[in-house]
């Protein structure tokens, strides 16, 4: 079988990505102050939503504006909360992933692992296609296959284990908030 | 967000005296219509399904050892129609309830996309070289 270094690399994303999540159990997502964070969050995320589903009217009559505010803004410093929890392993993980990845720039570097089965666009052929001798883009280096197996990979370790992070409310998942859902009926 | 269901002219149905809670996911629930969906919830079943569909066009296509960009266009419209067509018409979901089509058709789109090219370059190169 040719090109068996593409699979390995594949075994070394998931092992990263295994790794990171390790690390990430140990230090973080089993210390009461991440699952407090996580509960409370889920609690008023929850909360906001039945708010923001009641009729505007309801809402407009009892008040309820102003109280969902107060859980908007408190479900925000929660959820920054949160983060800062998971920024120093955050230094630890990138730490040894920069060493695994020169590791394997040392074993990879210049040679192709894979065969692309199409021409990348311009923009992915530094990526694609770096170090490797010749003018054939459809040569893959070991950057470029690690870059797109950890992409594949590490998000569905995470749901798998169930450590994903929660998904934003009251906002698109481009930042942009979402229009008001209060329904006027 | 859990939602209530709307009948079929677009009515919300109010809350019954005898309403039960809504029971913890099953995968029955994958083919339920007007199943009252939790945000988290819809969002993973769109996710696993961007997955699987990833994986199998991946295979397929490292199997069959096909070449060419257009490939890759031909999984994304095929994924992003199943997807879409699957909780509009099984799920009867409204996406509005739920941000828009846009942050619905998003779940799952980079991870499914790079599973389904990692898979076809893997299976391309190990075969077809």
């Amino acid at each position: 079988m040719a090109y068996t270094e593409g699979w390995l690399i594949l075994l070394i994303a998931l092992g990263s990505a295994l790794f990171s999540e390790a690390v990430n159990w140990l230090f973080v997502y089993r210390t009461a102050t991440y699952k407090n964070l996580r509960s409370n969050i889920d609690k008023a995320t929850k909360k906001l939503e039945v708010m923001k589903g009641q009729p505007a009217a309801v809402v407009k009559a009892k008040g309820k504006s102003k109280k969902m505010d107060r859980v908007d803004s408190y479900l925000k410093n929660t959820n920054q909360a949160l983060s800062a929890t998971r920024f120093r392993t955050s230094i630890i993980v990138y730490g040894i992933m920069f060493i695994v990845f020169s590791i394997m720039n040392t074993l990879f570097d210049g040679k192709m692992v894979a065969k692309l089965p199409f021409t990348p666009f311009v923009i992915f052929r530094a990526l694609s296609h770096r170090n490797l001798p010749g003018e054939d883009f459809t040569d893959c280096s070991m950057v470029f296959l690690y870059a797109i197996a950890g992409a594949a990979l590490r998000p569905n370790v995470q749901k798998l284990l169930g450590f994903s992070p929660p998904r934003p409310t009251g906002q698109t998942v481009f930042g942009m908030p979402l229009p008001d859902t209060a329904k006027d009926k | 967000m859990s939602l209530r269901p709307k009948a079929k002219n677009g009515d919300v149905v109010p809350p019954q005296k005898d309403e039960t809670p809504q029971p913890s996911f099953q995968f029955k629930h994958l083919l339920e219509q007007d199943r009252l969906w939790d945000r988290d919830e819809l969002g993973d079943v769109i996710h696993w399904l961007r997955q699987i569909l990833g994986l199998i066009f991946g295979v397929a296509y490292g199997l069959a050892g096909v070449v060419g960009g257009p490939y890759l266009m031909l999984y994304l419209l095929a994924s992003t129609g199943i997807t879409y067509s699957y909780y509009k018409y099984v799920l009867n979901i409204d996406e509005d309830d739920f941000g828009g089509t846009t942050n619905l058709l998003v779940e799952g789109l980079v991870s499914g996309t790079a599973l389904m090219v990692v898979a076809w370059v893997l299976l391309y190169s190990s075969l077809h070289v």
